[in-house]
């Protein structure tokens, strides 16, 4: 249990977060608050023998009802008691920060008061008199630099000092109409009654016209109640000849003053232009913008997407030699069938090492991002960027979520989603969250190099230029689409930020941020993917093969090992190789010949030799016979030839089954309406799969386009030569690129969004309104395409140009403001 | 007694007044009360934009919206439709 309960409160930029890392380390966890998708982040900090519950309220400037920051953090200063309320003040901008003290002291709360960035502040010449400043508030206050971690331990130290301050601050010329709601307020039973500590703040919201506050007493009071509330607030207007609002900031502000006067002494008041002022004469300068933006981005990109993959190639052979650990402790491969625990048990492996190869990338991307966001530069990127994103709905800070999905084809939509947190106006940020996995994620890149390769060989260098910039084409004209539409209603904030100074960021901080959300990353989207692997495979699995063909691949077998059996009678060795022992045999001699593939240089490639030796003795003088032996030899050549057999009954029993298959006749079934689009019956089983994970999209096709018999084509020319392609190819081909990329997002993204809109129907709507527009403009292209008898490259030019226009068109309608037209009052 | 006139605020301020969004890099000038309710107000509130400070507009985005300007020691972005509600007073 914890002794103590504590609440972080503070502005944003105020290095809130910093602290907190500081005072609770690793011993932390995100949770939402009730009811809404604001990040509730808890921890824990021993300290003295003591135990501290930490609890990180959404950085607020003020504690009114206008957003739904503020609404979190008002309602749980209020409702979750708290034993201490740690205040944490920027020194660099106590004018700022005081507002919100204030206003914690007026609402009654146990207060303590940390002032960080004291470095900042004394780099800009403020000296701060902590002493008066205690005094003056009646609080306790101690100094700190969160980033470098001084001063914490008596932050810490602290936490057991807070108290209610006695400072009062007064309102003169409304003082009567407080008393008089004060007294107005006895009449509701659940805020009067109790006399609260804070039932002046009850008061001055009430007067304000606190809506929140408004509706949660409207429940318990009469009409004439409410009527006196309105008489005595407009009696207050009256008096004062402007809003009540208005005044107690201006109350409050010069309150903020008086003490700034008393407790802080600023040594170069001439304005000089600081470092992070000089910094932005370049960076936000006209011209330079746009460059070191588009700079920013590519090394984002070099160094995750590029970088990252090539990273991969390294820690793939942990995660490959992982499924090898597992496959070796599952049940053992049959000779035709394998035990459903075998396979499914291989399936989630591969499902999950998938998602798991992507942890170098994230790990980099993640890191960057945190350098960006500590740095200061994420918000200097909105403000660059955002004219062109409003324009569809979006907003400035649109600009990280849609780089991390794959602007330039290569991203992830679930960091990209998860990175739309960050973006203040609600509305925008829905229409992100939607947009974004229009993106080109990784996982779409095979399919697009598949095709491109069958089909425009010539014309490669154009399709990739069109496909990765018609998606971002379709993302804007969908975000528009759903601003005016569903999202119309939903709450907007204003766009006028803080633009933070500039920092260096810490390691540690970069550190932590990276693995922590690499970490929510592998926790969230794996078990998710994990369990609904298992749904796929199921799915993918039954009803299985019918029987009398079963009994046809059975004889085939048996053939085959009949054959086998032929070169082993008469040698020394047909007592070892018996019936009971072949599956050993041949699972062995596979299981071989996969682990020299993987290994690499002559020492692992004899150390392969030496374990499956020790493993298996007997047998593996058959797998690798000793040179000179002719009767090993002739005895390994029927083994090599069964192995082969026996590969080639399974793909074609693998291709029986996926036909069979629940998918596979759902694919079937929708075949009569996917024609309009260009699809036949495997295309679709291929994209129902790939809503698992986009990577299965070019494995599953690899599956339906076997190849027949010895022939070894490459998966590019069996498609292009097959039967259902070649008819139309071209035009099939960019129906289906058109379609993949405006494709419903992935399994992962798809539960990514339940968890950053925090509804189900909006995870519905995130599926629905892809597939309807993918369809729409995949069967559209197609049919004129095929009306027109247009060339691929002719139809693909045709869609990117409709699209180019309708989005310039838009653009540069003048939109009606999102604001109602300013009213004027005289 | 309270008009509402749905025009453009310029034209009933006297010459000197202007809305935020008109100012030119580098130029100073006096917030003198500010036209918008709610949440914008509040916002603007609490960044400081107090009636009676001074405020500096320090740049333009490169495509001309939203806005950078300087109020004491702190640098606030805004777009041009919330900078439109701050009636603001050249300094000459």
């Amino acid at each position: 249990m914890y002794e103590q309960k504590i609440l972080l409160a503070g502005q944003q930029n105020a290095g809130k977060s910093t602290l907190f890392n500081r005072l609770t380390g690793a011993r932390q966890h995100v949770a939402n608050y009730p009811g809404v998708t604001v990040d509730k982040k808890v921890g824990v900090l021993s300290h003295q023998g003591k135990r501290f519950q930490l609890v990180d309220l959404p950085g607020t400037y003020s504690l009114t009802s206008f957003s739904l920051e503020e609404r979190v953090a008002r309602k749980a200063l209020r409702e979750e008691r708290a034993d201490t309320v740690l205040n944490i003040l920027d020194a660099a901008n106590l004018s700022r920060s005081m507002h919100l003290t204030l206003q914690l002291i007026e609402m009654g709360q146990p207060l303590v008061i940390a002032l960080n960035m004291m470095d900042v502040a004394a780099k800009q010449g403020t000296h701060i008199d902590v002493e008066k400043l205690q005094t003056t508030l009646d609080l306790p206050v101690t100094a700190c630099i969160g980033r470098t971690g001084k001063g914490v331990d008596n932050v810490a130290n602290s936490l057991n000092t807070s108290r209610q301050s006695r400072f009062l601050l007064r309102y003169p010329d409304i003082e009567t109409h407080i008393r008089a709601t004060e007294a107005l307020l006895t009449q509701i039973p659940s805020l009067g009654n109790k006399a609260d500590a804070y039932s002046r703040w009850l008061a001055l919201r009430l007067l304000e016209n606190d809506q929140e506050l408004l509706d949660s007493v409207d429940a318990e009071c009469e009409a004439a109640w409410r009527a006196s509330l309105a008489q005595i607030q407009n009696k207050a207007e009256a008096e004062l000849e402007q809003s009540v609002s208005d005044y107690i900031i201006a109350c409050r502000h010069q309150a903020v003053m008086h003490i700034l006067e008393t407790c802080v002494t600023e040594q170069n008041k001439t304005a000089t232009a600081t470092l992070s002022q000089k910094i932005d004469r370049l960076v936000l300068n006209r011209y330079c913008a746009p460059l070191c933006l588009l700079a920013t981005v590519f090394f984002i990109y070099q160094c995750s997407i590029v970088w990252g993959y090539e990273l991969t190639n390294y820690t793939w052979p942990y995660l490959a030699s992982l499924r090898e650990i597992v496959a070796a402790l599952l049940p053992e491969a049959g000779f035709l069938h394998d035990p459903y625990l075998r396979s499914l048990g291989l399936w989630v492996i591969d499902s999950a090492n998938t998602l798991l190869n992507y942890v170098p990338i994230f790990l980099i991307l993640f890191a960057l991002i945190a350098i960006l966001e500590d740095s200061g530069y994420m918000a200097r990127i909105a403000f660059i960027a955002d004219k062109v994103l409003s324009k569809f709905g979006l907003h400035g800070q649109s600009t990280l979520p849609l780089i991390l999905s794959g602007v330039f084809a290569g991203g992830c939509a679930v960091p990209g989603i998860m990175a739309t947190k960050g973006i203040p106006d609600n509305r925008a940020r829905m229409a992100t969250i939607f947009t974004v996995p229009f993106m080109n994620c990784l996982a779409k890149v095979p399919l697009y190099t598949l095709l491109l390769g069958i089909f425009f060989d010539k014309n490669k260098a154009l399709m990739m230029f069109y496909i990765s910039t018609i998606t971002i084409i379709a993302a804007l004209l969908v975000a528009k689409l759903l601003t005016n539409t569903v999202l119309k209603k939903s709450e907007t904030a204003p766009f006028v930020m803080e633009l933070p100074r500039y920092h260096l960021p810490t390691l540690r901080s970069v550190a932590t941020r990276a693995i922590e959300r690499t970490w929510t990353y592998v926790r969230k989207v794996g078990t998710i993917v994990v369990a609904v692997s298992v749904v796929i495979f199921v799915l993918l699995q039954f009803p299985g093969v019918p029987e009398d063909q079963q009994a046809q691949y059975q004889q085939q077998a048996e053939q085959a090992v009949a054959i086998f059996q032929k070169s082993v009678v008469g040698t020394d060795y047909e007592a070892v190789l018996t019936q009971e022992r072949l599956p050993q045999l041949i699972n062995l001699y596979t299981d071989y010949k996969r682990a020299k593939l993987n290994a690499q240089g002559a020492e692992t490639s004899k150390a392969v030799n030496a374990t499956f030796a020790a493993r298996d003795p007997e047998l593996f003088q058959f797998v690798a016979p000793p040179r000179g032996d002719k009767v090993l030899k002739s005895i390994h050549r029927a083994l090599r030839k069964l192995a082969r057999t026996r590969k080639q009954i399974r793909l074609e029993m693998k291709e029986q089954q996926l036909e069979n298959s629940m998918l596979g006749s759902f694919g079937r079934a929708i075949e009569p309406i996917s024609q309009y689009a260009g699809f036949d019956w495997k295309i679709n089983v291929a994209l129902l799969s790939s809503f698992a994970a986009r990577e299965s999209s070019v494995a599953t096709l690899g599956v339906l386009f076997q190849q027949d018999d010895e022939s070894n084509e490459k998966l590019e020319q069996r498609i292009g030569g097959s039967e259902e392609f070649s008819a139309k190819g071209e035009l099939s081909a960019v129906a289906l690129i058109l379609f993949f990329a405006l494709y419903p997002p992935c399994l992962a993204t798809v539960m990514m969004i339940r968890v950053q809109t925090g509804q189900y129907r909006w995870m519905l709507l995130a599926i629905a309104l892809p597939s309807v527009i993918g369809f729409g403009v995949a069967t559209l292209v197609f049919s004129l395409g095929t009306y027109f008898s247009l060339s691929g490259v002719q139809a693909m030019s045709g869609a990117y140009f409709t699209a180019l226009i309708l989005l310039l068109y838009l653009g540069f309608k003048r939109s009606k403001p999102l604001h109602k037209p300013e009213a004027l009052t005289t | 007694m309270i008009n509402i006139i749905n025009v453009s605020p310029l034209s009933v301020l006297n010459i000197m007044k202007c809305t935020l969004s008109t100012l030119k890099p580098g130029e100073i000038a006096t917030i003198s009360r500010h036209l918008a309710e709610g949440p914008v107000r509040q916002r603007l509130l609490d960044l400081g934009f107090m009636p009676q400070s001074s405020i500096e507009m320090v740049r333009y985005a490169p495509l001309g919206d939203p806005i950078e300007v300087r109020i004491g020691r702190n640098h606030v972005l805004l777009r041009k439709t919330e900078a439109n509600t701050v009636i603001v007073k050249r300094n000459a």
